[in-house]
C-alpha cells in the first residue's frame, strides 16, 4: 500500500483556512440561533419542592396550615390494588395502598421515603431509608448487628437500646427489631433493619411511623418489601 | 512545529467539541425564568457547588483549600487545590466563580480535544489527512451497540467530554505523560542514564501531582507507562542489549519510588480526610461488574472496525501505539480487578475516555484498510463508511444529549435561585463581622452560600458535613421553634453560628425566628430574610 504524507501545500493551506473559518462561523451562528430561539420560546418555570413561603413581612398573617390526609387504614388495609414503590436508587421495592402518597426527597442520599401519617413533619419522620453504616463508624461495617445495638448512640435525642429481637419478612427479608429509648424516658417506635446480601456497608431500616389504627396497613407494607438484587 | 492553518483547524475542532459539550449548560441558562438566576449546574448539583465553594475561595485571595461545608471541620482540603487555582486565574480577569468553572471547562475541553487530533495524527502518521481526521470523529461520535450500556461507561459524546475541571487537568496532563514516556521509548536505544533519570523524575512529579487531586487515573496510567516500558525491557532483554536494559529498570525503578512516595504522601492528606471517609462508602457501592458482553459491545460498531484494523496496524507500530495499547490493557484489566475495592473506590474509576482514542484510530485503519481495495477510489469508499458510521451514531449521541438536558442530577429544584436570595447572600458576603452562617437542610443551601460568603455553614450535604443527620435534625427543630431559648442560644454559640438565614424556597416558617429575642433582623426581600446573633447575646 503506498501512502502519502498529508500534503500542506499553498492551495490545500488556503482551503484548510477557509474550511475552519467557515465550519466555526456557521457553527457559532447556529449555536447562537438555537439559544436566542430557547430563550424567547420556552422560559422555564420552577417547581421548588418545599413550595413558595413568604419570608418578607415580620408579622405574616398565621397561614391555613394544610390538614393532614385522612386515612381508612381498614379499608386500605385490606384493599386489592396497592400499587408498586421503587425508590428514586432502585435500591427497595415495596407495595403500598394508592391512597397514600409516597414522599421522597430529592437527592437524599440515602435514598429515603415517608408517608404524611404521623404529628410529625413527614421530613423528620422517615420510613424507609438505607443506611451507609460507615457513615456512622467505618468499625461497625459488616457488623450490621452491632450496628443496630449502638443505634441509638448516633443521635442526641435517644439515649439507649430497649430491646432487640431478629426479625424475618414474609418475603424472607432478615434482620432485627429494635426500639429505642428517648431522653424523654420514652419508649419509641420499632424500627426494623434488614441486611443487604454483598453490601456489608448498607443496612435497610424502617421506621413504624404508622398509628395504632393503621398497623395492618405497615405489616403488609413492610412484608412486601425487597431489595434489588 | 505546527503551522499556523494547523492550529487554526485544531482549534475549530475544539472549540466545535467544548461547545456541543457544554450546549446543555447553554440552553439551560436560556430557558432562565424570568426573576431568577441560573447557577449553571451543568454537572452533578450538589459536587458542582461544592467545587465552586473552592474556586470562590481562589477568588478570595486564598491558597489553601479549607473546608466549609461544616463548623467543626478545620481539615484543609488539599485534593481540591486545582479550583483554588483556577479561582485565583479567575481573579486576575474579576470573573464570578460560576464564570470561572465553565470557562475553565471550555478551554480545557479545547485544550483537550488539540491534543487528542494531535496524539491521533502521531498515531496514524504515514495516512492521510482525512484518516487522521475520520479517526478523530470516530474517536469523538461512537456510540454502543443498543441496548449495551452501563453507568460507568464512556460510551456516548457527551460521556466522553467530562465537564469537571479536575477531571480534564488530569487527563490533559495524563495523555502529555503518555506522550512523553512514549517519546522516550521511541529513542531507548540512543538514551543515556541521565535521560532516565530526567524523564523518569519529570513523569513521576507530574503523575505525583495528579495522584494528589485524581488519584484513581494516575493510578491507571501509571500502570500503563509501565506495562509499556515492560515490553520495552522484554525486547531488549530477549535481544541481549544489557544496558539498555539497565536503563529501562533503571527508569521503572524510580517512576515506581516516586509514585510510591506520592501515593503514601496523598494517603496521609486525601484518604484521611472526613469527606473520603464520608464518601468512599458510597463509591464502593458504586462496584459493578459487567457482564463481559455487555461491556464489549459498549463499544459498538467501533470497535468492530477496530478489530479489522489491527490487521493494518503492524507496519505503524511504535512506542506511541504500544504506549496506547498499554493504557486499553490496564483499563480494561483494572475494571475487572478488585483494586478499587482495596482502594475504597469502584472500578468504574479505572476507564478512561482516552481508551476511545485508540479504538478510534484503529477503526479509522480498519475503514481505510478496507476502502484500500477499490484502489483508487480508496477516499470515497472511506468516506462512504464514515459517512454512515457517523449517521448511525447520531441518534444515540442525540438521545444521550436529550438525556442530559432533562437530567434531574443537573436541573436540580437550586439550578435556578430567586434573584432576591442572591441579593441577600451578597449582602451577606459584605458583612464584616466573622462567624459562621446557618440555614435549613431543606434545599440544600448549605452547600451554595458558601459560593457568595465567605463563611462556612454548619449543614450542608451528607458526604461533606459530618454528622449531617444529627445536625440536620438539630438545623431543623433551631428554625421549627422546637427548641427552648437557652437551647437554641447556646446551640448557635456552640457554633460560632453568627447569622441565621431563611429563603422562601425552603417550606419553613419564618415566625420562630422573630420569636428569638437574641436575633435581629438585618436584611430582608421577598426571598430571604437574613438575622445576625446578637452581640451581646
Amino acid at each position: 500500500m503506498s501512502e502519502q504524507k498529508p500534503s500542506e501545500d499553498s492551495s490545500n493551506k488556503y482551503f484548510l483556512t477557509l474550511l475552519s473559518v467557515g465550519i466555526l462561523v456557521v457553527f457559532l451562528v447556529l449555536v447562537g440561533g438555537i439559544y436566542w430561539w430557547v430563550s424567547q420560546k420556552s422560559k422555564g418555570q420552577v417547581v421548588f419542592p418545599a413550595g413558595i413561603n413568604y419570608t418578607g413581612n415580620e408579622t405574616p398573617a398565621p397561614s391555613q396550615q394544610p390538614q393532614r390526609p385522612q386515612y381508612d387504614y381498614e379499608k386500605m388495609a385490606g384493599s386489592a390494588n396497592w400499587a408498586d414503590f421503587t425508590s428514586s436508587k432502585e435500591q427497595y421495592t415495596f407495595q403500598y395502598a394508592p391512597e397514600m402518597i409516597p414522599l421522597i426527597f430529592p437527592g437524599d442520599a440515602n435514598d429515603a421515603v415517608t408517608f404524611d401519617v404521623s404529628e410529625i413533619p413527614a421530613q423528620f419522620n422517615l420510613m424507609v431509608l438505607v443506611e451507609t453504616i460507615s457513615n456512622y463508624d467505618p468499625k461497625m461495617t459488616g457488623k450490621q448487628e452491632e450496628f443496630v445495638r449502638n443505634y441509638w448512640k448516633f443521635f442526641g435525642g435517644l439515649k439507649a437500646l430497649d430491646s432487640i429481637e431478629t426479625y424475618e419478612t414474609e418475603n424472607g427479608l432478615r434482620g432485627w427489631k429494635a426500639k429505642y429509648i428517648t431522653q424523654n424516658d420514652i419508649v419509641g417506635s420499632e424500627n426494623y433493619f434488614f441486611t443487604i446480601t454483598g453490601k456489608p456497608d448498607k443496612i435497610i431500616h424502617v421506621n413504624n411511623i404508622f398509628p395504632t389504627e393503621g398497623q395492618a396497613v405497615f405489616t403488609r407494607l413492610l412484608n412486601s418489601l425487597d431489595y434489588k438484587k | 512545529m505546527l503551522k499556523k492553518t494547523t492550529i487554526l483547524f485544531y482549534l475549530t475542532l475544539g472549540i466545535i467539541v467544548a461547545t456541543i459539550s457544554i450546549f446543555h449548560v447553554i440552553i439551560a441558562y436560556a430557558k432562565s425564568p424570568n426573576g431568577t438566576i441560573y447557577l449553571g449546574t451543568g454537572h452533578y448539583y450538589l459536587d458542582y457547588y461544592y467545587y465552586l465553594t473552592y474556586i470562590a475561595q481562589g477568588l478570595r485571595g486564598y491558597f489553601l483549600p479549607r473546608q466549609y461545608l461544616a463548623t467543626d471541620d478545620p481539615s484543609i482540603y488539599y485534593h481540591l487545590t486545582p479550583y483554588i487555582l483556577l479561582g485565583q486565574l479567575g481573579r486576575v480577569f474579576k470573573l464570578s466563580p460560576i464564570a470561572v468553572y465553565w470557562i475553565s471547562v471550555f478551554i480545557l475541553l479545547v485544550m483537550m480535544t488539540v491534543i487528542i487530533f494531535f496524539i491521533i495524527r502521531k498515531l496514524l502518521d504515514k495516512k492521510p489527512f482525512f484518516v487522521q481526521l475520520g479517526a478523530f470523529l470516530i474517536t469523538s461520535l461512537m456510540v454502543p451497540f443498543y441496548p449495551y450500556d452501563f453507568w460507568a461507561s464512556y460510551s456516548t459524546f457527551i460521556k466522553r467530554f467530562e465537564m469537571v475541571p479536575h477531571h480534564l487537568i488530569a487527563h490533559i496532563l495524563l495523555l502529555l505523560i503518555l506522550l512523553a514516556s512514549a517519546d522516550y521509548l521511541k529513542k531507548i536505544e540512543k538514551r543515556k542514564l541521565k535521560e532516565a533519570i530526567r524523564v523518569s523524575l519529570s513523569i513521576g512529579f507530574v503523575l505525583g501531582l495528579v495522584l494528589s487531586f485524581y488519584p484513581f487515573q494516575a493510578v491507571l496510567f501509571f500502570a500503563s507507562v509501565e506495562l509499556s516500558s515492560f515490553f520495552y525491557l522484554l525486547k531488549f532483554i530477549w535481544q541481549r542489549k544489557w544496558k539498555i536494559v539497565f536503563n529501562l529498570l533503571f527508569f521503572l525503578t524510580v517512576l515506581a519510588g516516586m509514585v510510591f512516595i506520592s501515593a503514601i504522601l496523598v494517603r496521609q492528606v486525601y484518604f484521611q480526610t472526613i469527606f473520603f471517609q464520608s464518601t468512599k462508602g458510597v463509591e464502593v457501592g458504586w462496584r459493578e461488574i459487567i457482564p463481559l458482553k455487555t461491556f464489549l459491545l459498549s463499544f459498538g460498531p467501533g470497535l468492530v472496525f477496530s478489530l479489522i484494523g489491527l490487521f493494518w496496524v503492524k507496519r505503524l507500530l511504535n512506542s506511541l501505539w504500544v504506549s496506547f495499547f498499554s493504557l486499553a490493557i490496564v483499563s480494561f484489566g483494572l475494571f475487572y480487578s478488585n483494586l478499587d475495592v482495596l482502594l475504597g473506590t469502584h472500578n468504574g474509576r479505572f476507564l478512561t475516555p482516552v481508551t476511545h482514542l485508540i479504538l478510534g484510530s484503529l477503526a479509522a485503519l480498519g475503514m481505510y484498510g478496507i476502502a484500500t481495495f477499490l484502489k483508487r477510489l480508496r477516499m470515497a469508499a472511506f468516506l462512504i463508511l464514515l459517512i454512515i458510521f457517523i449517521a448511525t451514531s447520531l441518534p444515540q449521541n442525540i438521545r444521550a444529549f436529550k438525556e442530559r438536558l432533562n437530567d434531574k442530577n443537573l436541573a436540580s429544584p437550586i439550578s435556578y435561585l430567586p434573584k432576591g436570595i442572591i441579593e441577600g447572600f451578597k449582602f451577606l458576603g459584605k458583612q464584616r463581622r466573622s462567624g459562621n452562617v446557618l440555614m435549613t437542610p431543606s434545599q440544600f443551601l448549605g452547600t451554595v452560600i458558601p459560593v457568595f460568603v465567605d463563611r462556612k455553614t454548619y449543614v450542608a450535604r451528607h458526604s461533606a458535613t459530618p454528622n449531617y443527620i444529627e445536625k440536620n435534625i438539630r438545623t431543623s427543630n433551631f428554625y421549627l421553634g422546637a427548641m427552648s431559648n437557652e437551647q437554641a442560644l447556646d446551640f448557635l454559640k456552640k457554633n460560632g453560628l453568627k447569622f441565621v438565614v431563611l429563603t422562601s424556597i425552603e417550606g419553613y416558617d419564618v415566625k420562630p425566628l422573630y420569636i428569638y429575642p437574641f436575633l435581629k433582623e438585618i436584611y430582608k426581600n421577598r426571598d430571604i430574610v437574613i438575622f445576625e446573633l446578637i452581640e451581646s447575646a
